[in-house]
């Protein structure tokens, strides 16, 4: 059965057994270091009928924040098959892509990253919600730590199991783990 | 009725004719295209209704994106108006002749049936009724047995309790009623009659002759004159109807007697003047009565008869 297309954006309500959406209309500040509210709500990994693009929300933290000192976060709106990348100009570098997805069957997308911690540690991670039958918010968690302290070049690609709902939720993301070194970087991309 | 081997009518190729003919109007669509006027669009298989955006309804497409089969993102449409169509049957007080109230009363069919509704003013709801007329509504009875009231009634104007000797019980002041919820008693409380000069025996003639005031003539009265004479003599009287006792001028025989004008002789004389009267009316109402309910039993089967040939 066909699914009425949430958003354009929205957000899960946290803490709620079940998966409870708000709907948003697109934010207009982007980018900005001002986190939007919610985040893009796709078909799949197609684009709507309409016209709107598959899009995530890129979350990196390589600008230098002349006020605080320490790298501050910027949001931008990322097209689908598209790699970003960070190189710490202070402290550690992190990339994260998030989207909210709706399918009517089970799909895959493969989420590619690299890091390159001078200290030889990093990590990443990937968290799918979706909803069952009756609504309830079912979790998917993979999380990886690696390095040895001295290798410096690290990179992966992890298939995305996402199962059909009616709305779901996709974060990943990829950094250095404890270096805080200027000069790490990492790069990610969901394809 | 269609015997099940009967052969049909329409047969063969017209039917099918008819069918292909009939079927693009059941796959029919309501579209709103760049049109100027509303069009009927033909295609083969289908027909559209083609409504120009905007116009007097205001009517716009708007598109919906959904996550059809498959993943496959895709579109709806949505019709809309800024116009309110047509209320539905059911926000009408009457549509199509269907009386709503009817309706409404089918999940409650005991307050209002077909019998209850020929009570009509309902005086012969009784309140002390044994109930054994529930079912037979159209009947009236005369005596204390009067048919209860039921709940479908609440809601009409009350009625007087008791059946009485005419059918209708008693109003709140004691009078007595007719069964379609007239007094018995017009003149007064407690039963006294208003004088309409007349004498008994007046009144006893008018009575026979069927020109007693305001009263409708009995069934074979003799015919009415074009106009009631105001003021009367002894020669206004009709002739008695055949059988009739034969008539006295009670005034006459009155003044004719030895007591003198208001004494205990003439007020002996007014009460039984007044008691003739009374009697008279009585009577007058007894007809009147069996009357009505002759004329009620008569509508009713008519009514009945007409429903079993419809």
């Amino acid at each position: 059965m066909a699914i009425l297309r949430y958003g354009p954006w929205a957000n899960i309500i946290p803490h709620a057994t079940q998966g409870l959406y708000q709907n948003y209309d697109q934010p207009t500040h982007l980018p900005s270091a001002m986190p939007p509210t919610g985040y893009p709500v796709n078909c799949a990994t197609s684009d709507w009928a309409s016209g709107a693009a598959w899009s995530s929300l890129s979350v990196v933290y390589s600008d230098f924040d002349p006020v605080y000192f320490y790298e501050g976060p910027y949001y931008e709106e990322k097209p689908i098959n598209t790699q970003i990348s960070d190189t710490a100009n202070l402290f550690a570098a992190s990339c994260r892509l998030s989207f909210h997805y709706q399918a009517t069957a089970d799909f895959t997308m493969s989420m590619q990253w690299t890091c390159n911690p001078l200290l030889g540690y990093g990590s990443w991670y990937y968290e799918i919600i979706s909803l069952d039958s009756n609504g309830d918010k079912v979790n998917d968690q993979q999380q990886t730590q690696f390095g040895d302290g001295a290798t410096t070049s690290y990179s992966g690609t992890e298939t995305l199991d996402i199962p059909a709902s009616t709305i779901g939720t996709v974060s990943c993301y990829v950094d250095n783990f404890g270096s805080d070194y200027a000069g790490d970087t990492c790069t990610l991309k969901i394809s | 009725m269609i015997e099940p081997d009967a052969k049909c009518v329409v047969n063969g190729s017209k039917l099918n004719e008819t069918i292909i003919a009939l079927n693009p109007l059941l796959n029919m669509d309501i579209v709103i295209g760049n049109v100027t006027e509303p069009q009927i669009q033909y295609s083969e298989g289908a027909v559209q209704i083609v409504i120009p955006p905007g116009g007097g309804g205001g009517s716009t497409n708007e598109q919906l994106d959904i996550v059809d089969t498959n993943n496959q993102a895709s579109t709806r449409w949505f019709l809309t108006t800024t116009s309110q169509g047509s209320a539905s049957p059911g926000d009408t007080a009457t549509a199509g002749g269907v009386n709503i109230g009817s309706i409404g009363n089918k999940s409650n069919p005991s307050k209002q049936s077909k019998d209850r509704d020929k009570l009509g003013g309902g005086g012969a709801a009784g309140g002390g009724g044994a109930g054994k007329n529930r079912d037979k509504l159209d009947r009236i009875d005369g005596g204390g047995n009067g048919v209860n009231v039921n709940e479908g009634d609440v809601g009409g104007p009350k009625k007087p309790a008791g059946g009485g000797a005419f059918g209708g019980g008693t109003d709140a002041f004691g009078n007595e009623l007719y069964a379609d919820g007239n007094r018995v008693t017009p003149g007064g409380m407690g039963g006294d009659l208003a004088d309409d000069g007349l004498t008994a025996a007046q009144a006893g003639a008018q009575f026979r002759a069927g020109t007693g005031g305001d009263l409708p003539p009995l069934p074979g009265a003799p015919p009415q004159p074009a106009s009631e004479p105001t003021t009367r003599s002894r020669g206004d009287i009709p002739p008695p109807l055949v059988g009739a006792p034969p008539l006295t001028d009670a005034r006459t025989s009155a003044k004719s007697g030895s007591g003198t004008p208001g004494g205990f002789s003439e007020s002996v004389r007014r009460m039984n003047e007044r008691r003739a009267r009374r009697n008279t009316r009585s009577r007058t109402a007894d007809r009147l009565a069996e009357t009505q309910r002759v004329k009620r039993q008569a509508e009713a089967d008519k009514m009945a008869f007409a429903n079993r040939n419809s």
